[in-house]
């Protein structure tokens, strides 16, 4: 393994219980099954499926909101699963995630300089006397005015919520950020605020990140490889702009069919009636390599089935 | 000509924390037969809340202090609730983003369809079975007996906004309002509900106004677009030239904020600067000048109007010199 793969997962499943039809009986959702994939430090990986693929739970094993039935976590080298309590601790503030919903992460009755500062000092990133002149530092970071401090979040727009949410996850200086669907509930001009914002705060601070998104644009945007989701396995693996030009699996195909193309030259959101029949939703087959110079990989059923 | 809709200077006022404020300004709109007009823009630029005064859905704190909404050459504004009813839901439906919301939770498919059958027309039980399994069959939805007797909670969002396509196209809409109908909806589903509407479109001969802020549909779907920013329409024109000769410079700014997902490494996507400004009734001059690239003195202090430009109308009086590369 080289040094620099800041995330990986093997084999990742996760089993959910849930109540069935019936109040006796308990029916299980297997909302994430063999999931494998790494991430390199300075590099985003997109996340795309339709809801209930799986994506999100994805984030949440990673950033210890909940345990995975099997497989494992490595972070730099390390299980994240197999860490006592204290080393949990430490490992926590290195993976930080940044909300679909900035208004409901953010306390409404807190000032942006406590809901900034009380990390910070939690986790003794800077003292009580310093803790003002780094906040005023994260504020540029993300292009908020200083005067922000004093505010509630209220007070803000949507961009700019997102933004503080942003500034949060940041202050403990993480090494990979999980972003869950960060401009789902933007509008497009500020979406691409944010989208900009997330790319020069990966150059700046060579951050890793996993950017899960459903809108194709955004992540491809984004994202330097995008992994493809269906029913809570990866189908399909590549560099983005190879995966959206050359689509092998058929589920990325449909997706791709289906985005809404910007150009009224362009003929494009299409959607045949049966074209989920073309792919098992069960394929347990494992990824494999296509092509090494755009990293894509797809399930191996595929490559068989199409003879090439 | 005479257009089935036409909507002119439509100004709607609310009177928030007891200050009035006109949040629709000067819009004027019309709509022929069997036409797309997509009304596009950001939250709260007012594009629902237009749709709204049509259809005298405005909530007790707003009304409309002026302007003309007339539909096949009826003035909207002079029916009695009771009149406007029989328009409403019938001649003129509307869908909602929130399929969820929209549908009654203690009640059946069955029962929300037939409802609206009974209030607009007058059917036997028969005739009346028959209509709600041919509404079914239109929007897709094949398994019958199945969907009927199930609630909303236990459908899919697909199949719920296909229930309420189903409730908007009962009695035969000349008009359909389709409000964010596939926001919260993934991808491929969007996609079918969108061939789906464009389908009926076609069938029943209908008009459809939708709204949406994603560009990508408006692409897809408009023969005509209309751009709305801060509570006014800032430019209309045919879908080509919104997007291949757009006018105004906020239309312009928001083509350059889309990802691209082929090209998206290529090129850089520009957001605009700033945003929304929150009283925008109180601005005098254009209402986009604060975040535009293209800003003069006099932006600020003529009020800009709508006026015709090639085959556009745009609201920026220095439209023209920057189509000529001033």
């Amino acid at each position: 393994m080289n040094d620099d793969t800041v995330l990986k997962i093997i084999k990742l499943n996760k089993v959910y219980k849930v109540q069935s039809a019936s109040f006796f009986t308990k029916a299980v959702v297997h909302a994430v099954k063999d999931v494998s994939f790494m991430i390199k430090k300075g590099e985003i990986l997109g996340l795309v499926g339709e809801s209930g693929s799986g994506k999100t739970t994805i984030g949440k094993q990673i950033v210890g909101l909940g345990k995975p039935t099997s497989g494992t976590i490595q972070f730099r080298g390390k299980d994240i699963l197999t860490f006592t309590p204290k080393e949990k601790r430490a490992n926590r503030v290195k993976i930080q995630m940044i909300f679909q919903d900035a208004y409901s992460s953010l306390n409404p009755r807190k000032n942006i300089f406590d809901i900034l500062e009380k990390p910070i000092l939690v986790n003794h990133i800077a003292s009580k006397r310093d803790a003002g002149v780094y906040i005023d530092h994260l504020l540029d970071l993300v292009g908020l005015p200083r005067s922000s401090k004093d505010k509630y979040p209220h007070e803000f727009s949507g961009g700019q919520r997102q933004r503080i949410g942003i500034a949060r996850a940041l202050s403990l200086k993480p090494e990979l950020l999980v972003c869950d669907e960060p401009t789902s509930a933007l509008d497009v001009s500020i979406q691409a605020q944010i989208l900009n914002l997330l790319k020069e705060i990966r150059d700046e601070l060579k951050l890793s990140m996993l950017f899960i998104g459903h809108g194709l644009g955004a992540v491809s945007y984004v994202s330097d490889r995008i992994a493809v989701m269906n029913q809570g396995r990866i189908v399909e693996i590549a560099e983005s702009a190879e995966l959206f030009r050359h689509p092998l699996h058929p589920y990325t195909k449909v997706l791709k069919e289906a985005i809404p193309i910007a150009s009224p030259l362009i003929k494009s959101m299409k959607a045949e009636e049966n074209a989920r029949t073309q792919w098992d939703p069960n394929d347990a087959s494992p990824l494999e390599l296509v092509d090494q110079q755009t990293h894509h990989y797809v399930k191996s059923s595929i490559l068989k089935g199409t003879g090439s | 000509m005479e257009h089935l809709l036409q909507i002119d200077h439509l100004d709607t006022t609310y009177t928030v924390h007891s200050e009035e404020r006109i949040l629709v300004h000067d819009v004027c709109l019309h709509l022929d037969k069997g036409e797309t007009l997509c009304l596009v823009g950001e939250s709260g630029s007012g594009k629902s809340l237009t749709m709204l005064s049509v259809l005298g859905l405005l909530k007790n704190n707003g009304r409309i202090t002026s302007g003309s909404i007339r539909f096949e050459n009826q003035e909207l504004q002079n029916l009695s609730d009771r009149e406007l009813d029989k328009i409403r839901g019938s001649k003129i439906s509307m869908i909602f983003q929130d399929a969820l919301t929209s549908l009654n939770p203690v009640f059946t498919v069955r029962n929300q369809i037939e409802e609206i059958i009974d209030a607009h027309l007058n059917l036997s039980r028969k005739a009346k079975k028959k209509k709600v399994i041919d509404l079914l069959n239109q929007v897709g939805l094949s398994d019958h007996e199945l969907i009927l007797k199930k609630y909303p909670h236990e459908l899919s969002g697909g199949q719920r906004q296909r229930v309420l396509i189903a409730i908007a196209l009962a009695c035969h809409p000349k008009v359909l309002i389709a409000d964010e109908p596939t926001t919260a909806l993934d991808v491929t589903i969007q996609a079918e509900i969108m061939n789906l509407l464009d389908q009926l479109k076609r069938e029943l001969n209908m008009a459809l106004i939708l709204i949406t802020h994603d560009m990508g549909l408006v692409a897809q779907m408009a023969d005509r677009v209309a751009v709305m920013y801060a509570g006014e329409i800032i430019e209309e024109a045919n879908v080509n030239d919104i997007f291949l000769r757009p006018k105004h410079p906020y239309t312009k700014a928001l083509l350059q904020s889309i990802p691209d997902i082929e090209h998206s490494k290529a090129k850089k996507i520009e957001p605009i600067k700033g945003r929304v400004p929150e009283n925008y009734d109180q601005i005098k001059g254009c209402r986009f000048a604060d975040r535009c690239a293209f800003r003069q003195p006099a932006c600020t202090q003529n009020v800009q109007s709508l006026k015709k430009l090639q085959e556009s109308q745009v609201r920026c009086q220095f439209a023209e010199q920057l189509l000529n590369g001033e």
